[in-house]
Order: C-alpha cells, then structure tokens, then sequence
C-alpha cells in the first residue's frame, strides 16, 4: 500500500519515479535502523486511516480502488492536510509520511544524476551553459 | 612506559596541537594527554567521500536520541545535528555539565584526538589593535597585558603554517596577514558587496578569511595536505587534509621530529603542585576506559584543553598549598566567561542575476568587520559587532513539504530560485566578572570529577547591540541592492543561550597584575612558572572576529617564551 502511494505522489516521468528508486524498500529500512517506536506508530496509523478514509468516501479498501480515484483520494487528502486548517486532515500522519517518502527518493543515486561530489574548484559566476557543461564534466 | 617528559600538553584540539608542534620542533618531548579516543588521519569514521545516498539514514540522526534524551544540546545548534558527523561531537548525557535551570550554557565538545579542530567552522581573522585595547578603553574586564604588535609576528608565523586564505583588504581594525589565494565572491556577493563599500566609508564586506588551502605551498605539501575541493563537506572532515585542524597539520609535524607521545583514552583531572618549589610537577590522568589513575611529570605543563576545561582542571586543582584551586590566588578562576552572540540578522533578494550560476561550493562566506569599536552618534553601548553570512542561489527543493503529488509536483522540484543574500551579527560579549564557571559542589561525572557549573548570561549591553544589529543588518541589504529585505532579532524576554557561538573564552584571563588575573603577558599562571594556558580560558574579552587563529598565535608566542625560559634555566 505504501508502494503505491510513494508511485502516486512520485511517478515515473521523464525521470525515475518512487518505484525505481525503491523509496518504500528503503523506508522499510528506516524503520529498523533510525525510526523511533513513535514513528513506527505513525507510520501503522496513516495506513490504518488511509484505508478507514477509502472505505468512508468509496465504500471500499484503498488497494481496491481504480488507479485514478486513489490518485484523486491521495490529491484530496494533500490539499487538505496542506490547507489552512490542517486539523481537517483526514488521514493522520499525512505530511510526515510524505515528507519522508520525498526525502528518500530525492537522497537517492537514481534521482540525483546530476550529483558532483568533488566539484575541484569554485566558480562563482557561470552562465547556464558553462553551469551545465561544468555539472557534466564533474559528475558523479 | 615512561612517565617523565619535558612537556605535557593537555588536549590536542586547535591549541593543543600548536603546543605539540611547537615544543617538539624545539628539541622538547613532549606528551600530548587527549580525554577522548584516538583518531588516524584519514580515518574511516571520516564520511566526505560519501554520496548523499551513501549515507546512513541519509543522514539523519537516530530518532532513539530523542527518546533516550541524548545530544539535546547539538539538536538544539541544529545544522550540526547531522548522522554524518555526529561522531565527532559529545553527547552531554555521557558528558554532563551543569548550569542554572533558566539560564541554559550550550558547551558543544568533541572528544577525539584533534578535539574541535575537526568541526570548527575555520573563520581566521586577526584581531585588530582596537580588540587588544577594548578593556583598557572603556574598563570592562581587566587590560589586555599585550597589544596587537606583541602578536603580530605570531600571527604571521601561525598563518603561513596553517595556510590562511584571504584577500588584502588593508582595512585598519581587521590586520591582514600573507594569505593564500582568496576564494572567489559569487557574482551576487561581489555585487552586494560593491554596493556596500560604496555607500559607507566605514563599513565593509570581505571574502571570508578561512583555513582552508586554496592553494598548496610546500609547507603544506610536506604534510600531505592537499587542495580543498570545495565539497564544503568540511564538518565530515576531509580526506584531502585541505582544512586547517590538528589531525592533518599540527600533529603530524610534532610527530615529524620524534619527540612527541600522544596518549588518548586520558582525562586529566588534575595538576599537582610541590608545595615547596611552586612548580607543577604532574598531571593526573584517569583513564577513560578503565578509571585507573596515573601521574605523568614534566618540566613544563601546558593546557588546552578548552576554555571551560582548562578552567575547570584548574578550580580542581586543589591543595592544601591552592585551596580554591590552582593559580587562583587572585580569586578571578572561572571569572570572566563569555561567548560571541547572534540573535539578529537579516535576508533579502538580489536581483539581475537570474541567469547566473555558481558551481562548486567554496568552504567559506563573506565577513563584514565590526565597524562599531568606536562610540557612534546615537550609539548607547560598548563594542560592537560584525557580520558574516553569504549570498547562495535559492532552489525551490522537493516537495516534501509543501502542497502537491503526482508529476506536477515532481516537475517543480529543485526548480532554481533568485539570489538570496544572509547575514548574521557576531556580537561583543562584556567580560563581566560574575559570568563564571565553578566546580559543582555536588554532582560529579563518572570519572569522579566535579562537574562545571556555568553561570552565564548576556546583559542590557549585548541587547542593546542585538536591536541594534537587526536595524544595521537591513540596512546594510538594502544598501547592498537587496530587495524583499526582512530582518529578525531575538526578543528582549527571550534568553540568549551563552555558548551557542562556540566560541567559549575567559575564565583563566591574561592580565598584568596577580591580583586581578590569572596569567601574565606570555599566558604563564601568575603562580606558577612553569604552567601555562593558551586556549580560549586566557582571554581577557572576546573580541567580534572567531578566536582561533588568535589562539594559534598566543601558543606559538607562550611556547617560544615557555622553551627561552628552560634553555636559560629558569623553570
């Protein structure tokens, strides 16, 4: 279920999506190696309300559910938990699930394929072009 | 195992290494006692050679420190709460340190062989005339008993050492040195920075004068240290040896000459005095893994172990001979303890350079000097303060946490943003006699030492400078071109947490007379001859400009003056 909704919140594009980076894979990681037990709860409770949210709205369990409606649910569920009035989320521990499922693709080899570890020298006054010949010629 | 050298030196961060260099090129052996474990150079604790996705955790910390109460003082600093250094800080839990429940001290540590010198922020500034005369001037604090010039040749000695780079500004209050090649302004930076040296006569922005090598003479060639990167992954430590710190410089060269021992693992819980001569003979050590004691003698005993420990060996230095702890004839031990402070700056845009780009990410940022020593019209407080901060091209990050999923969100990721332009004050702390540290009368550590109860607090003079710095810093912005500039400063009500620059000094202050301070002109204890403190404990105030590099050349000073007086007999 988190597998589909980290491809949901990042799918495929010209670049990789969550699925290619193995976000939820190396979620399951953190669980065993940095999640506090608090987190571990969370992580159980946005799964436990996503599901109760589908069967309240739709009447059927999130997996269940047509690929564009769980799109449409998850949609509906980010724009409340990011409204004014955060406490209308429906979902509980929305944003920190996100925010981690984003943090993990986005750390990862595969989404970050214009990555210089040793730039060797600092220019402080490139234009796009020689920015982008400099990331080039520097890359990981 | 020999016990009896010519020199002991008590840590071996900044100071301490300086000591170990210089007393063993002089013909001295010399042990170097370091409290925390030993560390190689390079040294597989060392991370910076890993990519993002290398990380553990990707760089977060463990969240079992939040429930087991650990390192809450380095998450309160915050940027240095990362996974990927956090080897090289203390955890107060195993360390405690004590201080009133309303008045929080923040004392950032690293126990390791090289200490803080791994995860300092590498600012190297001279301090001008103006500093060394500050408590002479307006009688705060007791006088400096040198001036600028007494540590000028020193300044250059420690420079072309430690490799300094920076640009010759000529500016009177910040002396410049024989730096290496500067790194270069962003084009946003140079911008602002015109703009700004334009408009004021007295105000100034300068590249960032920092020990990192930006280029590498044979000096430092001899070390096998390389050229920095600019990874800016300084705080991971750095493989190259680019940047200045004990590991990669000092203590390689005192090892160079055969004379130097370095034991870890050795907290010093003590000096012992003979009561007889009035010489330190010995240090104690208790050592960190098994608690056993031991002594170690030597003709001369330096310490650096920090301001707050060197002050604190000291107060527990106790005798029937220094009942209130050693060299504390004067009553001033642990007086005198202060901290730069910031708590006010500002941001703003810098426009026109939207199709401008920076590669690379250079180790340092830009300084404006304290332009305030002097009293200005409608200026209601002593000091002053400086700037420092950067210019960095915004990026629109991912979107986490913000609104969006989905491919739209994707496609405004890492977007890149307008210039944006930062900067911080660092602010003159008052040397103010009640700011202390004192041995608690309670509660000790694990090794049975009384732990040190730091009493500190900034008063109406510093929040003076704090209102006022949020006005300057805007207007320098604005000044510099900026748009959208907001300014922020801590409230009047809130408490400024001493410490939180780590810039930690006093408690041991230099001054002329034995009754009023701690050490003489050559950081050698009023009391006793042949003992010696040349970390931050010695400073009489705290100047705006970061102390380091002051440090460098008061212990290459006080070890020149320590090895004249041995070689003439007198200690």
């Amino acid at each position: 279920m988190l597998s589909d909704v980290a491809e949901i919140m990042i799918p495929e594009t010209e670049t990789v999506g969550a699925a290619q980076t193995g976000t939820i894979l190396y979620l399951d990681q953190l669980m065993q190696t940095w999640a506090a037990e608090a987190t571990k709860l969370e992580l159980q409770s946005f799964v436990e309300g996503l599901n109760a949210h589908a069967q309240a709205t739709h009447q059927s369990a999130y997996l269940n559910l047509p690929a564009n409606v769980r799109h449409a649910l998850l949609q509906e569920i980010d724009a409340a938990s990011f409204s004014e009035a955060p406490q209308a989320a429906p979902v509980k521990a929305y944003k920190r699930v996100k925010w981690l499922i984003f943090h993990i693709h986005y750390t990862s080899e595969a989404a970050n394929p214009d990555f210089v570890l040793i730039p060797g020298q600092y220019r402080g006054d490139v234009s796009e072009t020689e920015y982008t010949a400099l990331v080039e010629e520097n890359r990981f | 195992m020999n016990t009896d050298f010519d020199a002991i030196v008590v840590g071996s961060g900044i100071s301490g290494g300086w000591a170990a260099k210089e007393l063993s090129e002089r013909g001295l052996k010399t042990l170097v006692l370091e409290r925390g474990r030993h560390l190689d150079h390079p040294s597989d604790e060392y991370t910076d050679f890993q990519a993002p996705w290398d990380l553990e955790n990707r760089g977060m910390v463990p969240e079992i420190y939040d429930e087991q109460g650990r390192y809450r003082m380095l998450k309160r600093k915050g940027w240095t709460y990362r996974n990927e250094f956090i080897q090289f800080f203390v955890d107060e839990k195993d360390h405690p340190y004590s201080y009133p429940e309303d008045r929080p001290f923040m004392w950032t540590r690293g126990y390791q062989l090289g200490g803080r010198s791994l995860t300092w922020a590498r600012q190297s500034y001279r301090w001008g005339p103006k500093d060394f005369e500050a408590n002479a001037k307006d009688g705060y604090g007791v006088d400096w008993p040198i001036r600028y010039d007494d540590l000028a040749p020193w300044y250059d000695h420690v420079e072309a050492f430690a490799g300094i780079s920076g640009a010759r500004d000529g500016l009177t209050d910040l002396p410049d040195g024989d730096f290496l090649a500067p790194w270069e302004m962003s084009c946003a930076e140079d911008f602002v920075a015109a703009n700004i040296n334009q408009s004021f006569d007295d105000r100034h922005m300068i590249i960032g004068r920092c020990a990192n090598l930006s280029e590498t003479k044979d000096i430092h060639n001899a070390l096998g240290r390389g050229r920095c990167q600019s990874r800016n992954y300084c705080m991971r430590w750095c493989s190259y040896g680019a940047y200045f710190s004990s590991l990669s410089a000092t203590l390689p060269a005192a090892e160079r000459t055969g004379n130097l021992t370095v034991i870890a693992d050795s907290i010093v819980s003590e000096v012992i005095l003979d009561p007889e001569t009035r010489r330190a003979t010995h240090v104690k050590v208790i050592d960190y893994h098994t608690k056993e004691e031991r002594l170690y003698s030597a003709r001369v005993i330096f310490l650096n172990a920090s301001a707050i420990a060197s002050t604190q060996i000291l107060l527990n230095s106790r005798s029937e001979a220094a009942p209130n702890g050693l060299a504390n004839s004067s009553g001033q031990l642990g007086n005198y303890i202060m901290d730069h402070f910031g708590h006010a700056g500002a941001n703003g845009t810098v426009p026109g350079f939207d199709d401008r780009f920076e590669f690379g990410r250079k180790p340092t940022g830009i300084y404006i000097p304290n332009y305030r020593h002097d009293r200005q019209e409608g200026q209601d407080f002593e000091r002053g303060f400086g700037f420092q901060g950067g210019a960095r091209r915004s990026q629109t990050g991912h979107s986490g946490a913000r609104a969006g999923i989905g491919a739209e969100a994707k496609s405004g990721t890492y977007d890149w943003g307008p210039w944006t332009f930062g900067i911080g004050m660092f602010g003159e702390m008052l040397p103010y006699q009640d700011n202390t540290l004192r041995l608690h009368p309670t509660k000790k550590d694990q090794w049975g030492i009384p732990l040190a109860h730091l009493d500190c607090h900034i008063r109406e003079n510093e929040r003076k400078m704090i209102r006022q710095a949020e006005l300057d810093a805007a207007e320098l912005l604005k000044a510099g071109g900026c748009t959208n500039v907001s300014s922020v400063r801590t409230p009047d009500d809130e408490h400024v947490l001493v410490g939180g620059k780590t810039h930690e000094m006093g408690g041991a202050c230099m001054g002329h007379d034995p009754a009023t301070s701690v050490l003489n002109q050559w950081n050698q204890t009023h009391d006793v001859a042949n003992l010696f403190v040349t970390d931050g404990a010695c400073m009489s105030s705290c100047g705006t400009a970061n102390p380091s590099l002051t440090y460098m050349a008061l212990t290459a000073r006080a070890t020149n003056h320590a090895v004249e007086l041995l070689e003439e007999g007198q200690l």
